[in-house]
């Protein structure tokens, strides 16, 4: 593969925002970039990923609860004539928040779509087949890792130490 | 294909057949004889009571809470009675180094299984030896 | 496709009690002999390990992930690490480089001797299914000497590894080294060379690199296609010591069909990746240098993280293998963990790839991928 041929981070970031002015983007590393995407746009800017990367390889999909309501969702492409990885970030809001389903234009990235549905709550519009990938039909509706989604984790009583005691707060009195 | 190659061949089948038959069996006859283990091994833990300080540290890092500790039962100065659930130990060794005064170490010994599933939570009269009950077999005793 | 040729449609599932399914369950529709839907359904594996990552401190985390993938515990944990140190910005000794290359291509070894027995034995070669897993047993021999257990290695910790070689090992390792590499040769003439076994996987499963990386396929599925995608050289992770040793990377030709890739091809590129393992560490074992195998400071550092996210991913033996990691201020545990396994792509990518071939070809086609439920499920 010739030198000339491949693409560096900054520039493809800027053919992007060129395009696409409701684009920032964020350059984490000589090879890695990040773009911050609108919700609505995400489908154009995954159509010019698949264009102006003729070798994107769809890594994932995922979605990560900022708490109240708050999530982003992370899709990463990896190209590897360019050694170039797009990580394209979408911040959504409200209980169960909907974005474009891409999946028509990487067909990999279906199953990732699907997990993140059940997983967080996150609807895709116009999925094919928005069925439940990993969960049982009973945790339909439970969206396990938002992190409201409580698990019995502490078995901290069943070691016989003694519970950490609370730290006292700043400027506060000590008892 | 002459008489002597043939010979040759059936030479050859029987000094592959004289080496096997001198040779050590590549088995054990478990569990009378045992495998050598490397001295590495991840085995169930051995809990050297003097060394211990009490200091919960194995508690804390131990990350399916196999371990219990209690701070009552007391044998020399500081130290604590351990009890070993290994229904759920993942010999992961990460109680073994976290130990800092040497009072924690895995053995060898792999062969937990034991009828009763209670039987598998060692108590402190269990850890804190290797002792096991002889095993007999047809008169002959092992271990 | 006329509605009425489904009308005497059978549906089969495939798995997820049959052993050559992997622990997935594959729901099949056949029309006489040939498959003209392929729906597949995981989840039976399912461990919640991306919620249990966010319980776990970052010493007990590298030990969810080994059990994600027994067969490469090493690689499996390792990716978790490097997201770990990448947030910590903690220093790796020199030694522990070199000895974390050495594991990690020893596992994909491990893996891919695994792998071809268990594919061997899917299409009933049982002659190579029960040969390579001799060879298996000395690497394990290798891990078992060198960590003190056969499968879940638990050998990588936040700022090195906790492992010294010594004198043992390195005997324990070469010997798995030579003769692995005196067999390979034996199997390539037994396995390639074998006319029933090209006639049973050739021209089955083929697809084309376009095709392949639309799916998300890595690693050697599309290295067969003779795309030489290869993390080791494109992104090597900088605490690992790829730029120590000179290797090409491997990938697989076929002359019949360029830029594409068969049952056959996957096989034959899993014996280049086996070549190409065995002579890294053939040239990093004389390369060890002395000195720790821990960073001190490394315990105090992996405590409490700062707030960042990271990205690592290695080449693993089935593709990209990655954690996508995210800590909060003092964070003790992950806030949040993604793992990436390559087996995603390689199953959901029979649900296109797997519809007009016979049913015999399924599990040609299925094992060929080198499919793991570990990865996918998690």
């Amino acid at each position: 593969m010739a030198d000339t041929s491949t693409m560096k981070a900054s520039t493809f970031g800027r053919s992007v925002i060129n395009k696409l002015p409701e684009v920032t983007s964020n350059l984490l590393s000589d090879s890695r970039i990040e773009l911050v995407v609108p919700a609505s746009k995400i489908r154009d800017v995954v159509q010019l990923v698949d264009e102006e990367l003729s070798d994107a390889l769809p890594e994932s999909v995922f979605g990560v609860d900022l708490q109240n309501d708050q999530y982003n969702l992370i899709y990463i492409f990896w190209s590897w004539s360019n050694r170039l990885l797009v990580q394209l970030r979408v911040s959504l809001e409200g209980e169960n928040p909907e974005i474009d389903s891409t999946c028509d234009i990487f067909p990999g990235l279906e199953w990732h779509e699907r997990e993140t549905r059940e997983m967080f709550g996150i609807e895709f519009r116009n999925h094919p087949d928005p069925r439940l990938l990993l969960l049982p039909d009973e945790l339909e509706g439970a969206y396990p890792l938002r992190k409201r989604f409580q698990s019995d984790l502490s078995r901290l009583d069943e070691t016989g130490i003694n519970p950490p005691k609370p730290r006292p707060k700043e400027g506060g009195e000590q008892k | 294909m002459g008489f002597f190659s043939v010979l040759g061949d059936c030479f050859q089948i029987l000094k592959h057949t004289f080496r096997q038959v001198f040779k050590r069996p590549f088995t054990y006859f478990y569990p009378f004889e045992d495998r050598i283990y490397p001295e590495r091994t991840r085995g169930r833990h051995i809990h050297v009571r003097e060394n211990c300080t009490a200091c919960a540290q194995c508690v804390r890092i131990c990350p399916v809470v196999a371990i219990r500790m209690d701070k009552e039962d007391k044998m020399y100065e500081k130290d604590c009675a351990l009890y070993f659930d290994y229904t759920r130990c993942i010999f992961c060794g990460l109680c073994v180094q976290a130990c800092r005064f040497e009072a924690l170490f895995h053995t060898p010994v792999v062969d937990l299984s034991e009828g009763d599933r209670d039987d598998l939570i060692y108590g402190p009269d269990k850890i804190e030896t290797l002792d096991r009950d002889p095993l007999k077999w047809r008169g002959r005793r092992f271990r | 496709m006329s509605p009425d040729i489904l009308d005497g449609s059978m549906d089969i599932w495939f798995g997820p009690q049959h052993v050559s399914a992997h622990g997935w369950a594959t729901k099949l529709t056949l029309v006489g002999d040939y498959i003209v839907e392929c729906d597949p359904n995981a989840g039976y594996f399912h461990r919640s390990a991306e919620k249990v990552l966010e319980f776990k401190n970052f010493r007990q985390g590298p030990l969810v992930l080994e059990r994600m993938c027994m067969l490469e515990a090493f690689l499996a944990e390792y990716p978790y690490v490097a997201a770990v140190e990448k947030i910590a910005e903690l220093e790796i000794p020199e030694r522990a480089k070199v000895m974390r290359t050495i594991m990690m291509e020893m596992s994909r070894i491990h893996s891919i001797q695994f792998w071809w027995g268990q594919f061997n034995a899917e299409l009933g070669f049982f002659t190579m299914a029960l040969w390579p897993w001799v060879d298996r047993e000395y690497s394990l021999d290798v891990f078992e000497e060198l960590t003190g257990s056969r499968h879940t290695v638990s050998f990588s910790t936040p700022g090195g590894v906790k492992y010294d070689f010594t004198e043992k090992v390195m005997t324990q390792l070469n010997r798995a080294i030579d003769r692995f590499e005196d067999r390979l040769v034996k199997f390539k003439d037994m396995q390639l060379g074998s006319p029933t076994f090209r006639a049973r996987t050739e021209n089955i499963g083929l697809y084309d690199v376009k095709q392949g990386l639309k799916w998300g396929l890595s690693g050697p599925p599309i290295k067969a296609c003779g795309v030489p995608m290869d993390l080791r050289k494109d992104d090597p992770d900088p605490n690992l010591a790829y730029d120590m040793v000179d290797f090409d990377v491997p990938i697989t030709e076929n002359p019949e069909h360029p830029g594409q890739s068969d049952a056959f091809d996957r096989m034959e590129q899993r014996f280049a990746e086996a070549e190409t393992a065995v002579s890294i560490i053939k040239q990093l074992i004389p390369q060890i240098p002395e000195g720790d195998i821990v960073d001190p400071k490394a315990r105090g550092k992996a405590n409490r993280l700062p707030e960042g996210e990271a990205y690592a991913r290695v080449e693993g033996t089935r593709g990209i293998t990655s954690v996508w990691l995210k800590t909060e201020e003092k964070g003790q545990t992950a806030y949040r963990a993604k793992i990436r396994g390559p087996c995603i792509a390689s199953y959901y990518a029979l649900k296109d790839l797997v519809p007009g071939s016979k049913f015999a070809d399924f599990i040609v086609i299925f094992g060929s991928l080198d499919p793991y439920p570990g990865w996918w499920d998690r």
